[in-house]
């Protein structure tokens, strides 16, 4: 081997061990998982994570469970397991064709036995929907539009949005601080009560308050868009409100009525959204055999 | 001789530019699946769970086709991933291994089951047996594609 190979291989060599030093750029920040360096990250952790959107799939999972629980506390489960899978089958078609397909836990949908109008949906993909609700739908159309409703505020997680500011600073300051592995009891208490405080933002907005308007206008659009997407015809929703601003001031303002902004505002949205739609699915009858086979009112 | 060395050096120039290019995502819902299109109804080839780590290999609007440690390449939907600094070099180890403190210490932590054991401790009147319904309310994915064919819809809109 000349001295001129020898030397060529060895700048060769060289450059090579750089770049591969180089490459552990990747793992910037990665460190031996000795207990000083865990909870050293753990006060790193508690610093990055500042807003909603820091909150982790696992999380969202283990608060939805915990805010559908407190929406079954205040209703009753409408057992009727052939109308709970077709809701189950209708909700999860749509939601393969929303933003969010995939979720922590996945997506379930559940009855619930009362005439209020209601639909509710909790973090994580637990969605709910009222007798009184499903009763004002005259096809799939119509169901369909309000699951994508529904669908459309945990994919653009309103609810975790609706969690106090302060109360996530709160939540993530003390997750930063606590050492890994298990909760000792006395820090398993005090994060448990920040959870309790947590679960309330939500389900205030979620049974009492209501969403902020823009977030209704909001899931409104996403509803349109999901029904598009999976084929049916967006028009569900539109005669959805129109059955609901129909009764409008007749009925005592309880479930969508107190928690919704007026039907005929978004009516008037919604209507002017589909109009710039040029190619509209079809309303197939197979479709509203279907509902009413699974729906006997 | 010299067209060796710029050959050389050249190789290495583009195999630094390819790894520091790489994207690398992990899964992040409990349980998911590579598919051999970028489709849902596209059969299955590959089972993975959080944290398991992914390679890009290119995009097509919500879908990402990657490839596995073990190789195995496959399309997987944008909502079941998120973007994970990975170590390309030790791709062919296990990269739950590649687990940096701060990932570790943060999957410890949060609410988590042992947060809901004890707000279900402290608040008894709350029932969970319904939620615990709801999570075996699983809708199989052969189930919801003959759902969506017998109404025409999705990937199934205009089939007779």
């Amino acid at each position: 081997m000349t001295a001129r190979r020898v030397s060529a291989l060895a700048l060769a060599a060289l450059l090579f061990s750089f770049l591969l030093t180089s490459c552990s750029l990747f793992e910037q920040g990665r460190e031996l998982l000795t207990e000083g360096n865990i909870k050293k990250a753990g006060q790193v952790a508690g610093v990055v994570r500042k807003t909603f959107a820091d909150i982790t799939e696992e999380e969202e999972y283990y608060i939805g469970r915990s805010v559908a629980a407190l929406i079954l506390s205040r209703y009753k489960v409408y057992n009727d397991p052939a109308l709970n899978a077709y809701v189950n089958l209708l909700g999860n078609a749509v939601a393969a064709y929303s933003d969010r397909p995939e979720i922590y836990g996945g997506w379930r949908f559940l009855v619930l036995n009362t005439s209020e109008i209601n639909a509710l949906a909790a973090p994580g993909g637990f969605v709910f929907i009222t007798r009184g609700l499903i009763r004002q739908c005259r096809d799939e159309e119509m169901l369909a539009a309000v699951l994508a409703h529904e669908i459309g505020h945990v994919a653009a997680k309103h609810g975790l949005k609706s969690i106090k500011k302060a109360r996530l600073v709160e939540a993530f300051k003390m997750l930063g601080q606590e050492a890994a592995k298990k909760y000792t009891p006395q820090e398993l208490s005090r994060l448990t009560i920040v959870f309790e405080d947590v679960l309330g933002d939500i389900a205030g907005s979620l049974i009492e308050r209501g969403y902020d308007r823009k977030y209704e206008y909001e899931a409104d659009t996403l509803s349109v868009k999901y029904a598009l997407a999976t084929g049916y015809h967006p028009g569900g929703l539109s005669d959805f409100l129109k059955s609901l601003a129909a009764q409008e001031g007749q009925t005592q303002a309880a479930g969508w009525f107190k928690t919704h902004p007026a039907a005929k505002d978004r009516l008037a949205r919604v209507e002017n959204r589909i109009k710039r739609i040029r190619d509209l699915p079809v309303r197939d009858s197979i479709r509203l055999n279907r509902f009413k086979r699974n729906y006997k009112g | 001789m010299k067209r060796n060395t710029i050959t050389v050096i050249m190789g290495c120039v583009l195999l630094a530019a390819a790894l520091f290019a790489a994207q690398t995502y992990a899964v992040k819902v409990r349980t998911s699946a590579l598919r051999s299109g970028p489709k849902f109804f596209a059969s299955s080839l590959l089972n993975v769970k959080t944290g398991d780590g992914l390679l890009l290999l290119k995009r097509e609007a919500d879908w990402l086709q990657v490839k596995a440690p073990g190789g195995q390449v496959g399309w997987i939907h944008v909502s079941a991933v998120e973007p994970k600094k990975i170590d390309i070099l030790a791709w062919n180890k296990s990269t739950k291994n590649q687990a940096s403190a701060t990932e570790v210490a943060m999957a410890a932590k949060g609410f988590n089951k042992q947060v809901e054991s004890s707000y279900r401790a402290r608040n008894k009147n709350i029932s969970f047996v319904w939620v615990d319904k709801m999570a075996r309310m699983a809708v199989g994915r052969a189930q919801l594609e003959a759902f969506l064919r017998q109404g025409r819809l999705g990937e199934f809109r205009g089939v007779k």
